[in-house]
């Protein structure tokens, strides 16, 4: 279901994805058999991505070897794959811009899932459980999933946003379900598998998104997961903003508690131990240019908390989406971030010009601002092409002769570029130049002005480019606005196609749903021979139900049964309602023998506790029939044949139990 | 300081060398003063001030380039002059580099050539000069 859902998200093209290398090394290892030297080649290109990948191959947890100080090392060191997936993870960090959700804090997203990679990786290396390095990249990439959905509906995020404010991330799941049939946690697991990151990185983060907060009394689960949820927890505590309202400060101080007391540590045991994350958090802050609070310790913290924690909501100052006061502040946060600018139609046209002789420059920028124009002028031309890029002028008019870089040579240097494509060149020349003037047309110049230049005639001619840069605003606008609706339009295809490929009753999938996963199942099988197994689920006496107790009675035994289903089996399963009380569990990478174990949940779920339907006095069971692939098997449906016959089998040999058809096969062959 | 142009003294300032040659052309003159609008006197000293600096570099490059006999440096450094001359009214130097930009070999690049170029930029500045005092006070 999400699968079909996340191919959408990804036809956007709003996802956020690795870039630069991280790219390029996401392109080269699509497939297992690739040259590790040529990975390693493509980092060294990026001075500081190799710098990190040093950085994290002699973190804390190497500190007793000889420092690595090439890549090589690092990858011997770390292994490949880790290597692989800290690249992408670094590229999507360091390749960021701003953001068009309004209410989505990037600066703070960024600082917080940071900090949470540096906790996930101490807190890995400290109970041992699973490699450091692979902690700090599912902390890293933990939250991506709501980067994503902020990236790909930004205007609906942000409403969203809104509803959960102060509250802990999970508030946000049901309202994700709603409004684009998938939660963060989910998209998160998507992105993961889709950039080839290991399974058990999806499934932690998922399940780490799902069940964040730790209640009182839980000790941390001695799994990957277990360390992200715990890191999640201290991860918003280190980050969080000092404004923010007294109802999320006493929040944290209990998140804070509860962390402690998972870990089993003492005050100060554990107080020294987020000291040394709060250091490692600030130092990869500098490496990444990811905003921290460079000022705080644990002290700091826990006087927070008891000042903010204890002020009542009417003492408490507001907390403003946009603090004023410091945020975790990076040194490129006072660059402005460099989306296309939206220009309302409005608003006044701006005019670069570049000439190298600062009268005739003094000359144009007077006779252009006198015409209304905004003006920035430039006397050198890499420089003004900088400018350009940067600050996205509407026209620009260069002179032709310049030292360094000539006005053609700047204009095909500009439109090399998206935004450099999208202004208008007016070239002035010299009045000997008229004859070469064809090649200006084929460097991309728009127009030429030929000195001395007369007002009026720089005045017509710069109108010719004011009726196009108007033109092309209106484009933008109506663009913006189609953008909007057809990421309406998807969420309302996505929904009714959600509804037919549903069932009413239960929200499971329903049997049109089913086949379909199961054709896309087998041909993974085929292709990648990895296991498969099916189990037949139907409940026992169903008809009698309806019969005894009416179908008032039987839907709501339905629905509970359901409920139960989805309880008892695993994150990679998925089960499907395919007729009145059956139903189809497919296992993904499962052998017949380790679905038993799920298909023993299944059938002690049911059976164990009875249902607390009003009216409804009766115990019930289900019957299991499992069936795993075998090469011999031409068809999914033949699968599915033999499920049903091993459900069969469980009918008839006295119901509440699974039978597997590999035993089934063996009675056949014994009698 | 504004005003009909009539009004600003700079005629008898930009009468120099040949009697009936102006040294800086009254319309171009006339036209940044328009272009200057209320600033009209600001934006005249600026431009003076950066036509001095400029011009004084230039001048420099193409005096090496006439010692090193090497026409390319003397037309790169005469191209920018040409047009900023033109811009502030002095029509004759602004010719005069014009010509040299397209001078063909070092043997065209005499010393009576280069002796008419120092001299003209030397009217100028001096015209130029005593135009700028005049909207100094």
């Amino acid at each position: 279901m999400e699968d079909t859902i996340f191919e959408e998200l990804k036809a956007s093209g709003n996802l956020p994805t690795p870039a630069g290398v991280g790219m390029r090394i996401l392109q080269l290892t699509r497939t297992d058999d690739y040259e590790l030297d040529e990975m390693g080649h493509a980092i060294m290109t990026d001075s500081s991505l190799t710098g990190r990948i040093l950085k994290l191959a002699n973190s804390a947890a190497h500190a007793k070897a000889r420092p690595a100080t090439t890549v090589s090392e690092s990858i011997l060191r770390l292994g490949s794959s880790t290597v692989r997936d800290l690249c992408l993870a670094f590229s999507l960090v360091s390749e960021r811009s701003a953001g068009s959700c309004s209410a989505f804090d990037y600066e703070g997203y960024w600082s917080t899932s940071l900090a949470r990679a540096v906790v996930a990786q101490a807190l890995s290396g400290r109970l041992g459980i699973g490699k450091p390095e692979e902690a700090y990249i599912c902390g890293l990439l933990g939250d991506v999933g709501r980067l994503a959905l902020a990236s790909v509906f930004p205007d609906q995020y942000s409403a969203i946003l809104g509803e959960c404010l102060d509250q802990s991330p999970t508030c946000c799941l049901s309202k994700e379900k709603e409004s684009f049939n998938i939660d963060h946690g989910q998209v998160a697991k998507c992105i993961l598998e889709d950039w080839g990151l290991p399974e058990s990185f999806a499934e932690a983060i998922q399940q780490s998104a799902t069940r964040r907060l730790l209640e009182e009394g839980e000790t941390v689960e001695q799994s990957l997961t277990g360390i992200l949820r715990v890191a999640e927890g201290l991860a918003e505590i280190l980050a969080a903003d000092e404004t923010a309202s007294p109802v999320v400060w006493k929040r944290l101080g209990v998140q804070f508690e509860h962390a402690r007391n998972a870990l089993g540590m003492g005050h100060k045991v554990f107080e020294a131990f987020v000291d040394g994350c709060i250091g490692e958090w600030i130092n990869w802050g500098d490496s990444l240019d990811v905003g921290t609070h460079p000022q705080r310790r644990v002290v700091d913290l826990l006087r927070l908390v008891e000042e903010r924690g204890g002020e009542t909501q009417e003492e408490a100052k507001p907390a403003p989406k946009s603090a004023s006061t410091p945020k975790p502040a990076s040194k490129s946060a006072q660059a402005p971030a460099k989306p296309r600018p939206m220009v309302a139609e409005e608003e006044p046209v701006h005019i670069l010009v570049i000439d190298d002789d600062p009268v005739s420059l003094k000359v144009l920028e007077m006779q252009l601002k006198k015409q209304g124009y905004k003006v920035t002028s430039c006397a050198n031309s890499p420089q003004g092409l900088k400018i350009a890029l940067d600050t996205c002028p509407d026209i620009v008019v260069a002179d032709w002769q310049m030292p360094e870089m000539d006005g053609m040579e700047l204009c095909r240097s500009l439109r090399r570029s998206e935004l450099g494509k999208r202004m208008y060149f007016l070239l002035v020349t010299g009045k000997g130049e008229k004859d070469v003037i064809v090649n200006a047309f084929d460097s991309g110049v728009d127009d030429f002005i030929t000195k001395p230049v007369l007002s009026e005639v720089l005045s017509a001619r710069v109108k010719g480019g004011v009726r196009l840069v108007r033109l092309q605003r209106r484009v933008d606008h109506d663009n913006r606005i189609m953008k909007r609706q057809v990421a309406e339009l998807g969420v309302l295809t996505r929904k009714l196609r959600a509804t037919s490929l549903t069932d009413p009753l239960t929200e499971l999938p329903n049997r049109r749903y089913a086949m379909k996963r199961l054709e896309s199942e087998w041909s993974s099988t085929l292709r990648t021979g990895r296991d498969l197994c099916l189990v037949m689920i139907d409940i026992d006496h169903f008809k009698s139900v309806n019969d005894d107790y009416g179908h008032d009675v039987g839907d709501a035994v339905l629905k509970e049964a359901a409920r139960r289903l989805k309880a008892a089996i695993r994150t990679s399963d998925e089960v499907c309602r395919i007729g009145g009380e059956e139903f189809l569990l497919i296992c993904k990478n499962t052998a017949e023998d380790e679905a038993t174990v799920v298909a023993e949940r299944i059938r002690s779920s049911m059976a164990d506790e009875r249902m607390a339907i009003p009216g409804f006095d009766r115990d019930l069971t289900v019957s299991l029939g499992l069936a795993g692939y075998e090469p011999k098997l031409k068809s999914f449906n033949q699968l599915m044949k033999l499920a049903d016959e091993a459900l069969y089998a469980a009918k008839e040999g006295g119901r509440n139990r699974y039978i597997c058809s590999a035993d089934l096969d063996s009675q056949n062959e014994a009698a | 300081m504004t005003g009909t142009p009539s009004q600003f003294p700079f005629e008898k300032h930009v009468h120099g060398g040949c009697a009936n040659a102006p040294v800086l052309r009254e319309s171009s003159i006339l036209e940044l003063l328009t272009l200057g609008g209320e600033g009209a006197s600001e934006l005249l000293i600026e431009l003076v001030d950066l036509y001095l600096e400029d011009s004084a570099v230039r001048m420099a490059e193409a005096q090496g380039g006439f010692q090193d006999q090497d026409p390319e440096q003397v037309s790169r450094a005469v191209h920018a002059l040409k047009s900023s001359s033109a811009n502030m009214g002095a029509i004759e130097l602004s010719q005069l580099c014009a010509n040299l930009e397209a001078v063909g070999s070092g043997e065209e690049l005499t010393p009576e050539l280069l002796a008419k170029l120092e001299g003209m930029h030397a009217e100028v500045q001096a015209a130029l000069r005593e135009l700028r005092a005049s909207y100094s006070a």
